[in-house]
């Protein structure tokens, strides 16, 4: 090429500046946007890939019910190529944070050697020495630990925390990232209300298990594969394999360890039980024994007591007879003292009689004493001698007195001697008396012992009973713990069976993390985008440069046709028009990848950051991506300036520099209307004909402004869309105003305390106990987590939850089946009457679909729930509250009640319940603002560029009009005209294209968690129109200037 | 006092740091109803003439006078008015609208005006009666110079403005053009003002204004100007 018409052709840039400038915007921000969001989704990725890499997220994970133990992890490493392996702990415990709730943790073992997940510290550090702990920088609550709290961890079932963790207590060191944590989704688990809120990772010395819960493995062969890449889940799906069969092997070792162990102690345990059933035999023979020898004793003891009562009656008599001789001995002394007093009576009369004379009387006297006495008869021969003796006078001595005296004095004698006798025998029988108390005494003695000797005997006997029912009372004991151990032995040997038959290896590679696949997934979505967007940009632009290029062309024409008379070459002159496009297109392409490579994918990172953890985009300058937006843009613009000028090229010199024929006017469709076409005013009618004049280039600012409608309501659909659910959600569906989580294991007792404490004080008007679970539901097509809550009383849901139909706005009841939520239901693939699947046994039908647009729920009564296999019986872990009032006060003042209480785990309102969400939604707006912003701007180009050609096609008749009188605003007019019924056909067509585009765009962006509303509002048509049409007008401002700019003595030059 | 009169007017152009003098002093006059020919060569600084005449331009210094008043004083508003009640300007191109039919184009121009002819009338006194109805690229060139002229006609202007209006056309053509102007002259009284580089036409005219270097060099009185079908070149 000629210097020459090298620098013609930068003169000519310099002389048609706005052009220039309008070609090379137009190509900006057509590969500006390209390249921006094309990047967007790949630059994610590979820092998404980098990031896991650096952080070494595990290529496998695997878990067992059995645990791993050595043996295991040996195995494991000969069976595939491991690069790195890591053994550790987890548990899914209850966290008490500072602020009183509670909250579901998953508790993971750190060391600080192993080089898989690796957290990534955000804040403080990592933990180094017991008892300190990285916390999850992303809780899912609002009660997110800080640094230097201190939290205390429990089981919240029936697990004992000393078997999992050596301390309850941590204190939070740092935060961080965890790279197998790539969403915001935290997971489920079986305690508390089903639902992880966050992670800690605790220094593996902590963990007291004995037996490894996870083994996290890299593999040795994907080393170097970046994580989504073919290649990379080629790799792994090859090893995975392997790893799956290999696990069904490796499970039998661990079942065996465990079934010999557990064995072992059954064993052991049955072993004692034998003993003790000897025992126990032992004991009852002993038993036996005993009660032998008591009845033994009792018999010896009866024996004992009858010789005593023998001993007793004999002792009895002889002291009767002791008494009796007693009795007789007395009778005995006193008859010999009556014997001794007839004696000395006798005596006495003896003497007397000597000397006195006889008294009959006293002898009488005497004899009736004597009598009286009864000692001795008082015989014939006593009563003659004494009657003898007295009355036979002293004087009378007769010897019958003597012999009186003398028979009588032999009579007392007799007496004296049996006197003395009875004397001699009184002694006798005396010494006798003696002798026999003291025998009665002695024996009297001995009985007292024979006694004592009884009793002792009774108490040792009552001993013995007591010693007996002990005994048999122990043995007793000793039988139902036999049967209990038995028992106890039995269930053993059950729940052995249970824990291994059923026992596997889960093998996890990375895809079974939904939220690492969702990643990818969502990148997609933006490369989906990428797709649509920007090659409407690039088509628009390519469009816009087209017509440029044509007009540039024919303005040059006189001068093509004198350097072709000049003897130029067609290829020079081609070149000239190829460089003028490329000098446009190549600086253009250049502006807009270096703005569109640094602000789009951050500006999209920064939308995607609020639902993943990764914590930086690594965004580098694209070649493959630049290169190619270049050769496209060059294409775009020289195959244009080829396209133009190829008429010219072919015309001889003379042709073409002849003035190019106007086109000739024509009669328009409309005239033919006559009827219309009359009545039209002057100026109408001649907008029509122009309009229809030049029908290339109106196709071209109809289809420019189509597409900037199209994106403008797009875009405001689509905020309308993302930022329309939580209003809806939170404020037409969700209708409570707080939720109480409660434990699941609280006593009825304090669950109808905590019940009692929501409404102490005022605040809260109605409150329904509910229970809300993660489960598994199953369709017809898929598998899916979703939230479900059951209620006992539909009824009374009502208030707080509003289910109905979205496009009938009909009420739903809930009934027998299970009511889902829309989106739900969709990816399910179920409709009313399908049957969907909870836990995998029994099928519920599906009652109805209810509006619903945050994440996934399906309603059940607890009648349904108790039938469709949930092991266990309806039992709240939630209360729904409305509140009278709803002021950060009160909510202040209910949440610190409760959280007072022991069953209460946490509080949320609802006022910040959309809170997560409204983030996520207020960065996905940045997408659009992005989008509007973009689209605002192709539209002013597009809009200025054609107006531009418009008017410089047209600027002779402009001049002329301007000569023939008209004042600047009818010239304005004269061309605004054409303007303002373009930009009406093109937003008309636009808004048309804009629900298109919008639903296309939702169908590809839309995430399995939401539900985008579909419908787009009135006023998002009104903003994507009336900002078109703004656009517009601001582009005519501009013209207008350039209009009255417009020297008329253009018009007094030839045509060119 | 002439019916247009320029009164020393100066009109000059800055071409960086030259200044160009396109009219340097211009004085000459104009009565009603006169033939007027401003001639001289190419780059003489007539067109300029022309165009502070027709208000499409402005002076730097002077006085024009059309009809008593002084139109260098107009506002651009007024100057536009002007241009739109006082001003007929036939073109050497012709400059009708392409898109617009012959009948069209002259309504281009009376739609703006109040008190203008009928286009098919005035299209009818240029002799195209039959053609009102078709476009400017089924007309040929002196047709397309006579719709031009009747586009100016329509508004019954003080001043009838042409810019080489045979300069686009043949011979016979251009001459059946001047022919029509100068009867336009003669018979409606108008006042017509022709620029031609083409000094041949000058006997036609009653007034001839040469222009040289930006000045005006002779101003020539006709006082029998002959009829255009008699003069040859």
């Amino acid at each position: 090429m000629k210097k020459k018409l090298i620098l013609n052709t930068l003169r000519s840039v310099k002389n048609t500046k706005s052009r220039f400038i309008a070609i090379m915007a137009i190509i900006a921000i057509g590969s500006g946007f390209f390249a921006g969001v094309k990047s967007a989704s790949p630059s994610m990725k590979n820092s998404a890939a980098k990031y896991l890499e650096e952080q070494g997220l595990a290529d496998f994970h695997l878990m067992s019910e059995l645990g791993f133990d050595y043996e295991d992890i040996s195995a494991v490493s000969g069976a595939i190529n491991v690069n790195e392996l890591y053994a550790g702990y987890s548990a899914d415990l209850m966290m008490t944070g500072a602020a009183d709730s509670d909250c579901i943790v998953k508790v993971y073992s750190y060391d600080p050697e192993s080089g898989i997940n690796i957290p990534y510290v955000t804040e403080g550090r990592l933990p180094e020495k017991e008892g300190e702990v990285l916390a999850d920088d992303r809780f899912f609550t609002a009660q997110t630990p800080q640094i230097g709290d201190v939290i205390s961890l429990r089981t919240g079932d029936d697990r004992e925390i000393d078997d999992i963790l050596s301390r309850t207590e941590y204190t939070v060191v740092g935060k961080g990232l965890s790279p197998s944590y790539v969403s915001f989704e935290r997971g489920s688990t079986t305690i508390g209300n089903g639902s992880i809120n966050g992670w800690l990772l605790v220094p593996e010395e902590n963990f007291s298990y004995d037996i490894y819960t996870d083994l996290y493995i890299s593999l040795a062969e994907a080393e170097g594969a970046s994580a989504y890449t073919d290649e990379y889940d080629e790799i792994i799906s090859r090893t995975a394999d392997t790893l799956e069969d290999f696990a069904d092997i490796q499970i039998e070792h661990r079942k065996s360890v465990i079934t010999n162990e557990a064995y072992e102690e059954i064993n052991e345990a049955k072993a004692e039980i034998e003993d003790g059933k000897q025992k126990l035999d032992d004991a009852e023979k002993d038993l036996e024994e005993g009660r032998q020898q008591l009845a033994d004793a009792e018999k010896d003891l009866e024996d004992g007591r009858q010789q005593i009562a023998d001993a007793e009656k004999e002792l009895a008599d002889g002291r009767q007879a002791y008494d009796d001789g007693l009795a007789e001995y007395e009778e005995n002394v006193r008859l010999k003292d009556s014997l001794n007093e007839v004696i000395s009576d006798l005596d006495g009369i003896i003497s007397a009689y000597e000397t006195e004379s006889a008294d009959t009387d006293g002898v009488n006297a005497v004899i009736s004493d004597i009598r009286d006495s009864g000692v001795l008869d008082v015989d014939e021969t006593l009563e003659r001698l004494l009657t003898g003796y007295m009355t036979i006078p002293a004087a009378y001595d007769d010897g019958t007195k003597a012999a009186c005296r003398q028979g009588l004095e032999q009579y007392t004698a007799g007496l004296r001697s049996q006197s003395a006798q009875a004397e001699e025998g009184l002694a006798a029988a005396l010494t006798e008396l003696d002798n026999a108390k003291a025998e009665l005494d002695s024996g009297e003695a001995e009985l007292d012992n024979a006694r004592a000797e009884i009793a002792d005997g009774e108490a040792e006997i009552e001993k013995y009973k007591k010693d007996i029912e002990d005994g048999e009372a122990e043995i007793f004991d000793a039988k139902k713990e036999i049967a209990d151990g038995e028992a106890e032995i039995a269930d053993a040997e059950q729940a052995l069976h249970d824990e291994i038959d059923d026992a596997k290896w889960y093998v996890f590679d990375r895809d079974f993390n939904p939220s690492y696949s969702n990643y990818a997934e969502d990148c997609d979505r933006v490369d989906a985008i990428a797709d649509v967007f920007p090659v409407f940009f690039i088509l628009v632009a390519a469009l816009v440069c087209c017509t440029t290029m044509t007009r540039m062309v024919e303005e040059q024409r006189v001068q093509t046709g004198t350097l072709k008379a000049l003897g130029y070459g067609r290829y020079s002159i081609i070149s000239q028009y190829i460089l003028y496009a490329l000098a446009a297109s190549i600086p253009g392409t250049l502006i807009g990848l270096v703005i569109g490579f640094n602000t789009l994918p951050p500006v999209i990172y920064q939308c995607y950051k609020t639902m993943y953890n990764q914590p930086y985009l690594i965004n580098p300058f694209r070649w493959d991506y630049a290169v190619g937006c270049t050769v496209v843009a060059c294409l775009c613009t020289g195959l244009s300036a080829l396209y133009a000028s190829r008429l010219e090229l072919v015309s001889c010199p003379a042709q073409l520099m002849r003035p190019k024929p106007p086109k000739n006017g024509k009669r328009i469709l409309l005239e033919r209307v006559t009827f219309v076409w009359k009545r039209l005013k002057f100026t109408t009618k001649v907008t029509f004909r122009n309009l229809f004049r030049y029908k290339a280039r109106l196709l071209m600012t109809v289809i420019g402004i189509a597409g900037c409608t199209a994106l403008l309501l797009a875009g405001y659909g689509l905020q309308y869309s993302i930022s329309s659910i939580v209003d809806k959600q939170y404020g037409e569906i969700f209708k409570y105003d707080a939720l109480v989580a409660v434990d699941k294991d609280t006593g009825e007792e304090e669950y109808a305390a905590v019940l009692e404490e929501c409404s102490a004080d005022g605040i809260v008007s109605d409150k329904i106990p509910v229970l809300q679970e993660t489960v598994d539901i199953m369709g017809s097509n898929d598998k899916l987590e979703t939230y479900l809550l059951v209620t006992e009383s539909p009824s009374e849901l009502e208030k707080f939850i509003d289910l109905h139909e979205r496009k009938s706005r009909e009420k739903i009841a809930l009934g027998d089946g299970v009511v889902l939520g829309e989106k739900l239901a969709r990816l399910l693939g179920v409709t009313v009457g399908d049957s969907v699947y909870f836990n995998g046994d029994t099928s519920v039908t599906v009652d109805a679909i209810c509006e619903n647009y945050t994440f996934n729920y399906a309603y059940m009564t607890a009648e349904t729930y108790e039938k469709v296999g949930f092991d266990e019986a309806f039992k709240s872990n939630m209360i729904m509250l409305n509140m009278n009032y709803v002021t950060s006060e009160a909510e202040d003042a209910l949440s610190s009640r409760l959280v007072k209480m022991d069953p209460v785990l946490a509080v949320s309102f609802s006022s910040g319940g959309g809170e997560k969400f409204r983030d996520l939604v207020s960065s996905l707006s940045l997408i659009i603002v992005v989008i509007i912003v973009s689209a605002g701007a192709l539209a002013f180009v597009v809009l200025f560029n054609l107006s531009n050609i418009n008017i410089n096609e047209r600027v002779h008749e402009l001049a002329t009009i301007k000569v023939l009188g008209f004042y600047d605003g009818e010239v304005a007019a004269y061309v605004y005209r054409e303007n303002i019924l373009l930009t009406l056909m093109g937003t008309i067509a636009g808004l048309g294209l804009g629900v298109a585009l919008e639903k296309f765009v939702i169908k590809t962006a839309e995430v399995d968690s939401v539900m985008f509303s579909v419908e787009i509002p009135w006023y998002c048509f009104m903003e994507a129109a009336v900002l078109t049409c703004i656009f517009a007008l601001a582009v005519n401002i501009t013209l207008y200037f350039r209009l009255k700019k417009i020297d008329m003595a253009t018009s007094l030059k030839a045509i060119e | 006092m002439s019916y247009v009169e320029f009164k020393d007017v100066y009109k000059r152009y800055k071409m960086g740091e030259v200044t160009i003098s396109a009219s340097d002093g211009i004085n000459f006059e104009i009565e009603k109803g006169e033939f007027a020919v401003i001639v001289g060569a190419s780059g003489a600084g007539k067109t300029t003439v022309l165009n502070m005449l027709g208000g499409m331009d402005t002076c730097d210094e002077g006085q024009i006078l059309v009809d008593g008043k002084d139109i260098t004083k107009f506002s651009k508003k007024e100057i536009t008015g002007y241009r739109r009640r006082d001003i007929g300007f036939v073109f050497q191109f012709y400059n009708l609208v392409q898109n617009l039919t012959a009948k069209e184009n002259v309504e281009l121009a009376t739609e703006i005006c109040t008190d203008a002819i009928d286009a098919e009338e005035v299209l009818k006194q240029v002799g195209l009666g039959e053609r009102i109805n078709n476009f400017p690229a089924q007309l040929s060139g002196g047709e397309q110079q006579r719709v031009s002229i009747a586009r100016a006609l329509a508004k019954s202007p003080k001043l009838l403005l042409c810019d080489e209006p045979t300069g686009a056309l043949d011979y016979n053509t251009g001459k059946n053009i001047l022919k029509l102007l100068q009867d336009t002259c003669r018979e409606k009284g108008m006042t017509v003002v022709v620029i031609t580089h083409n000094q041949a036409i000058t006997p036609m005219a009653d007034r001839v204004i040469n222009i040289k270097n930006s000045k005006v060099s002779k101003v020539t009185l006709n006082s029998e100007p002959v009829s255009v079908d008699t003069i040859e070149w």
